[in-house]
């Protein structure tokens, strides 16, 4: 059973991604300037110093819901890098070593690609400003709306 | 191929559903035994919201996680568990003096409380208990 277009669990899930999308931008913000007291990290020599570019470019499109797809697909893959690089050294158990957050993100995120951007987002405008287009007449001409 | 990714959006619900079960259940063990208390996480970090409801809480977090895991009555646990952790934001989160989720320890309250009313919604997905014992209900006889 998936949400249809219109559906209220269709708009949640725009609500839900743009929330996501919200949240991780601030952890991009804290790495690339200190946002909230973050330690600042973007040292793009190192692979931890692309999190904050990465963080904060595919948090915006999943506010805007552009690419939603793509964009999660790849913030999940971030995550499975950041938790195996980073938390899992500290211990076996995700809220005792202090990667819940980023096993969470991953898998909503891996969720993300599966379900879309939902009823709010630019990829459903752009998705359904194509379709007009492909209701021909029978003479072939592009219909009238 | 967008067609193709949402006709799975049921199964990676479901196992997306499994993670936060999981993760939920943990804080809940935590709250309830006392076990698993964090030795790690970001310098000068604020309590995360889902320690904060005591033992009480605790149990709902334990049972509601494992219920959600396995994928049994999904939306009325779904529902419980997002007033949970919205409960849990008011008792931590809402005293820390910083009102962002990154800083006060409620950012992980959020996200779950947010995709529980999803799960609230529209279930737990294709990989759940309910779904099986749904389809023995309506086709006993069927193969599958």
């Amino acid at each position: 059973m998936s949400a249809s277009s219109g559906s209220m669990a269709a708009k949640w899930l725009s609500v839900f991604r743009f929330v996501s999308g919200f949240l991780f931008i601030q952890h991009g913000m804290e790495k690339l300037w200190g946002f909230a007291g973050g330690r600042i990290d973007h040292d793009l020599t190192q692979l931890h110093g692309w999190a904050g570019p990465i963080e904060l470019t595919g948090g915006i499109l999943l506010m805007l819901g552009l690419f939603t797809r793509t964009t999660a697909f790849i913030l999940c893959g971030e995550m499975a890098v950041a938790y195996f690089k980073t938390w899992a050294p500290r211990g076996f158990w995700p809220t005792v070593n202090g990667g819940e957050l980023a096993v969470l993100n991953c898998y909503l995120f891996l969720w993300l690609v599966f379900s879309g951007g939902g009823a709010w987002s630019l990829d459903t405008f752009f998705a359904q400003r194509k379709k007009p287009v492909a209701d021909f007449t029978p003479e072939g001409e592009p219909a009238r709306t | 191929m967008k067609e193709k990714l949402t006709q799975f959006e049921p199964q990676a619900r479901s196992v997306a559903r499994i993670i936060v079960g999981f993760l939920v259940s943990l804080h809940g063990f935590r709250n309830v035994f006392g076990v698993l208390q964090s030795r790690a996480g970001r310098a000068g970090a604020a309590p995360m919201a889902l320690d904060a409801i005591g033992t009480a809480g605790g149990y709902i977090e334990m049972v509601g996680g494992i219920l959600f895991l396995l994928g049994l009555l999904t939306i009325p646990v779904a529902a419980v568990l997002c007033l949970t952790t919205l409960a849990a934001y008011v008792a931590g989160p809402l005293s820390q003096p910083s009102q962002l989720p990154i800083r006060n320890g409620g950012e992980e309250a959020v996200l779950y409380a947010a995709v529980m009313v999803y799960y609230a919604l529209m279930g737990g997905g294709e990989w759940s208990l309910d779904r099986f014992i749904g389809n023995k209900k309506l086709a006993p006889s069927a193969a599958s």
